[in-house]
């Protein structure tokens, strides 16, 4: 416990890389390789039997046009993730996770371990190409407008940074990084019970 | 490979059942495929070219299948989870693994079901549900067999109550 408490765990010392500012890109261009993997085929495919209209020239355009609107989506994608994670700080405290977020509507969080309901630990694919983890831990509150935003947290877990309704997702650490934080975060959640001796026999 | 699991094992049955489940999806995708391509090729196009269509599903179903079984053993082998002494650790996906710790203080309910498949294979769904949505999604063990989904709900509920129930003789409320 001594120990735990002079350790400062906080953005500097469990920094977010670089590297997931490229996660937006990375996975609209799987996206568009798949859907363009189905256009090369279907045009291919299709013009078996009336090759006078429809050439496999015209598949390349579609697939030049694919690639280059999936373009537009990132690159705002990433002006957003660059501010985001620019004015995203947190400071993981002996009993609460102290969190700021926000450039123009700012505002801060502070979190009891004693409510955390778990802990995960994940890598999609994207993460595993770029080498980093992402670290979420969840509480309990109920946050309609967020979920509605972030679609029951599917989106959110994806390309996302900060928190929102009941997540706080830490993205772009180092492997050990994340499993060294799990450790940390898990003991304080231990040592932050919510009928620990510690209240004298509630 | 952990303690729980070499107690409470995954059934090799699992593997079968998650490649005939995989194996659903093509066969949709296939039918799918289908109807656009008679609306598509019409009625005039040479048997020839139908012959081709079926017998490149049909290729592309075997190597599916084959494909979809080494997945799954791939999957089975590094399928994890570990009851410890304060948590409840799952971890799945060998390309993209999420793992998950539940405290046994915050589980809401431990649930068993099966699905059609797991009633014909005797297979068995564990799922510990806490407050949170990521829970339904990520906190299950998936594929055991009755003895084994019996004994880990039982150690489970054990776990809860003696994490969080009222322990005998410490401010109990009277019965009355």
């Amino acid at each position: 416990m001594a120990n735990e408490s002079k350790q400062v765990v906080n953005d500097k010392t469990y920094p977010i890389s670089w590297r997931w500012l490229l996660k937006p890109l990375l996975g609209t261009f799987v996206g568009a390789g798949i859907v363009s993997f189905f256009v090369i085929i279907a045009f291919t495919f299709f013009t078996f039997g009336n090759q006078d209209v429809n050439g496999p020239f015209n598949g390349g355009i579609l697939v030049f046009i694919i690639f280059f609107f999936s373009l537009v989506g990132p690159f705002f994608s990433m002006i957003f993730a660059f501010v985001r994670r620019l004015t995203f700080d947190y400071t993981f405290e002996d009993n609460f996770i102290v969190m700021h977020q926000g450039l123009i509507s700012r505002s801060q969080r502070n979190i009891p371990y004693s409510v955390l309901q778990n802990v995960i630990v994940k890598q999609d694919l994207s993460d595993r190409i770029l080498g980093i983890t992402t670290f979420i831990v969840e509480n309990a509150v109920q946050d309609f407008s967020a979920m509605a935003r972030n679609k029951g947290g599917r989106r959110y877990e994806m390309s996302m940074i900060g928190f929102s309704g009941n997540k706080v997702v830490i993205p772009g650490l180092t492997n050990d990084l994340a499993q060294s934080l799990k450790e940390i975060v898990l003991a304080k959640m231990k040592s932050n019970q919510a009928h620990s001796s510690k209240t004298g026999g509630l | 490979m952990s303690k729980t699991r070499e107690q409470y094992p995954l059934s090799t049955k699992k593997i079968i059942k998650k490649t005939i489940t995989s194996s659903f999806a093509f066969i949709v995708l296939a039918v799918i495929f289908l109807f656009c391509s008679i609306s598509y090729l019409a009625v005039g196009a040479p048997a020839s070219i139908w012959l081709l269509l079926l017998a490149a599903l049909l290729v592309g179903f075997i190597v599916f299948i084959v494909a979809a079984y080494y997945y799954q053993t791939w999957y089975f082998a590094t399928y994890f989870y570990d009851l410890t002494g304060d948590y409840v650790i799952i971890r799945k996906g060998p390309i993209t693994p999420k793992e998950i710790t539940v405290p046994y203080e915050r589980i809401q309910d431990v649930y068993v079901d099966q699905d059609l498949l797991d009633r014909l294979f005797g297979l068995y769904d564990v799922h510990i549900s806490t407050a949170t949505i990521s829970s339904a999604m990520s906190a299950h063990i998936d594929g055991v067999e009755q003895a084994a989904a019996d004994g880990l709900r039982k150690i489970l509920l054990d776990k809860v109550q003696e994490k969080v129930g009222s322990k005998p003789n410490s401010g109990q409320m009277s019965a009355h």
